[in-house]
């Protein structure tokens, strides 16, 4: 399948997944949404239900693609640097201190802030005189993710107490786009697009530090610079999508890997190609989400674990296989 | 290597841009968030009256939530919406069952709501989610305090009159003070006013029961959670003039309580909740743990087990739990 192909299969799929997240639901609507009470259903609550999806898919699986060139390893994900756990960590404090019961928007910055923050404590503790060896961003970026997982487990343990409160904590964090507004999708899809087109504009100096760091540096890239651009994006596109939507598992580690396979490895082919097929995938798994088990919703990152868990077992068997056989 | 710019500006520039940018997000998609009623811009937010109700006894009437916002009913609520379980129970002790469409998904659960026989009959629609509910069309919908904030507003921006209740009473006040609040806002003032009196004079009956000798040392256990002071259970030990161990050795809220400090507080009564037909494994799981077993409540086997609707509730079903462990701890009333 050639890449155009490919693009073109899954703008399909997004605006097949589109059409249907927004005529599918609890509620029955009837085209052309003349009805008031369709009218708000449609546009204040499934379109930008439907639109979130697709940016927090589209974020993490161009998040993923340049965590997995950048670490050079193909089980890299966007929770690697301890962003994930950052952004959860923020949002459990919101919980805990009543912020989110009184401000939609206070969850959303919470998460974010505390990613950077996260992100920003990782890059320094990581620096050397200037530079930041890749494996020091990589095991420092993992015990900051346990430090902040278990920081996020003490918050929620002695908040207990509240059973209501816990209850929704729990929930937010298995990940979901329900009661998702136009504010959400302002929140989110901004920084995706600009994070998609900065790693697509500077997808050369990825591919290159794909290929080695010193191999790059000797083919005129500035190696710290542009790893910092890149795992700035990267976190940022994290950030923003689990701000938007809890965690969602795999997202970010499955669609990459899947699309490399079709579209090959060069970035400036994979990160817009990733973020299609992302975002395809979220809507796809967020209809699956709301239709299995009416009138309850499955939360969405359950349905991601649950598609993307074995998609990987079979791709890192197939992968293994083949290796085998060499 | 090329060494890049120093890292603390790397790291914080970023933040701040990212900060300044979210936050000038945020306010302007609060100001222009689509289909967002005018009325909602002007509704009026007192905050140091968050349980207060205002208002005439004549329709209209408003009340101000937890959050803040008031909440105007023009005429009476006839298509009422609930989303949380306690809030089930206050609405259908409240108002005719009929104008309760949108429940909790907890109603229907008969272990745990005391209204689930009602939900059962009438099978009011589950307001699992905002479409459900936007599609019932109700004229108010009372919402958890502990609720998302984007739950509540996207129904507000849907146009739907949404309510937020204190839904974590830690008295029997409070809970005196919901049957008020919710009263004035959706029923009738005649059957508002008895709810409130039976509750009343539960709690007061309840008080008259005093113990013929010392007070019984009562443990209030749900699972390993125990119920320590700014609890409902410890009011109404409290009011049943008997002694909470876990308030009395420091535990606050609904909390983890280890194995040394029950044995060190040595109740003579255990209290635990359990689903109807599950009272014995429930009893007997309870003796079988060691520091329960070796208390005074474990040895005399002064282990009661309450049905756990009536155990957990937190409405103005919590009346029976003060008769229930009344008779418990001092013999049924004759």
């Amino acid at each position: 399948m050639t890449i155009g192909a490919f693009n073109a299969l899954m703008l399909l799929l997004l605006a097949l997944g589109g059409v249907a997240g927004v005529s599918i639901g609890s509620a029955h609507v009837a085209w052309p949404f003349t009805a008031p009470s369709d009218r708000v259903i449609v546009w204040l609550i499934r379109v930008p239900r439907v639109l979130v999806g697709a940016t927090v898919g589209a974020g993490l699986a161009t998040a993923g693609a340049v965590m997995q060139g950048l670490f050079r390893n193909p089980l890299a994900e966007p929770g690697l640097l301890g962003v994930g756990p950052g952004a959860v960590l923020g949002a459990i404090a919101v919980f805990v201190s009543g912020w989110a019961g009184h401000m939609a928007v206070a969850l959303p910055i919470g998460a974010v802030l505390s990613s950077l923050l996260v992100l920003g404590l990782v890059y320094a503790a990581a620096a050397t005189r200037g530079v930041v060896p890749i494996t020091h961003l990589l095991l420092i970026g993992i015990a900051a993710g346990s430090l902040c997982t278990a920081l996020s487990s003490l918050l929620i343990a002695l908040n207990a107490t509240d059973w209501q409160s816990a209850q929704e904590i729990v929930f937010w964090m298995m990940g979901g786009v329900d009661a998702r507004s136009w504010l959400h999708v302002w929140l989110s899809a901004p920084f995706v697009v600009i994070g998609i087109l900065v790693v697509t504009w500077k997808a050369r100096e990825l591919d290159l530090l794909a290929t080695g760091e010193e191999r790059a540096a000797s083919l005129g890239v500035d190696v710290e610079s542009s790893k910092w651009l890149f795992i700035m994006t990267a976190a940022l596109l994290t950030g923003v999508s689990v701000a938007v939507a809890g965690l969602l598992g795999f997202v970010g580690l499955v669609v990459p890997n899947a699309v490399r396979v079709v579209v090959g490895p060069r970035h400036r082919t994979l990160c817009p190609a990733s973020a299609l097929a992302g975002a395809a995938f979220v809507v796809a798994c967020d209809l699956v989400a709301r239709t299995a088990h009416p009138p309850i919703e499955i939360r969405l990152g359950i349905v991601t674990a649950l598609i993307g868990s074995p998609v990987l077992i079979l791709m890192l068997s197939r992968r293994l296989r083949l290796r085998g056989a060499r | 290597m090329v060494g890049g710019p120093p890292w603390r500006l790397k790291a914080m520039a970023p933040l701040t841009v990212v900060f300044c940018a979210l936050t000038m997000c945020a306010v302007i998609v609060d100001r222009v968030a689509p289909g967002a009623p005018a009325s909602r811009m002007l509704l009026h937010r007192d905050t140091s009256n968050p349980f207060g109700v205002v208002g005439a006894v004549e329709y209209p009437r408003h009340a101000v939530g937890v959050d803040g916002v008031r909440v105007n009913l023009p005429r009476p609520a006839r298509r009422i919406v609930s989303q949380e379980w306690s809030l089930d129970e206050y609405l259908y002790s409240l108002v005719p069952a009929e104008r309760v469409i949108g429940v909790s998904q907890a109603a229907y659960d008969g272990r745990f709501s005391n209204i689930s026989d009602i939900a059962a009959r009438l099978r009011p629609t589950i307001a699992a989610d905002v479409e459900a509910v936007v599609t019932m069309n109700p004229d108010l919908v009372i919402v958890s305090s502990t609720a998302r904030a984007d739950f509540t507003e996207l129904l507000r921006t849907a146009g739907v009159p949404v309510y937020r209740a204190y839904t974590t009473p830690t008295s029997l006040a409070e809970i005196e003070q919901q049957i008020r609040i919710l009263g004035y806002l959706v029923a009738d003032d005649a059957a508002a006013a008895a709810v409130w009196s039976t509750f009343h004079e539960a709690v007061a009956l309840a008080a008259l029961r005093r113990p013929a000798a010392d007070a019984p040392r009562v443990l209030g256990l749900n699972g390993h959670f125990a119920y320590g002071s700014h609890t409902v259970f410890d009011d109404v030990l409290r009011v049943l003039g008997a002694t909470n161990v876990a308030a009395a050795a420091g535990v606050e809220g609904y909390t983890l309580m280890n194995p040394e400090e029950i044995l060190r507080a040595n109740p003579g009564w255990i209290i635990t909740g359990a689903p109807i037909d599950t009272e014995d494994d429930v009893r007997e799981r309870l003796l079988a743990d060691v520091s329960l077993a070796t208390t005074d409540a474990g040895r005399a086997g002064r282990v009661v087990v309450v049905d756990q609707r009536v155990f957990t509730a937190l409405s103005p079903f919590t009346a029976r739990l003060l008769e229930t462990l009344g008779d418990a701890l001092y013999g049924r009333k004759s």
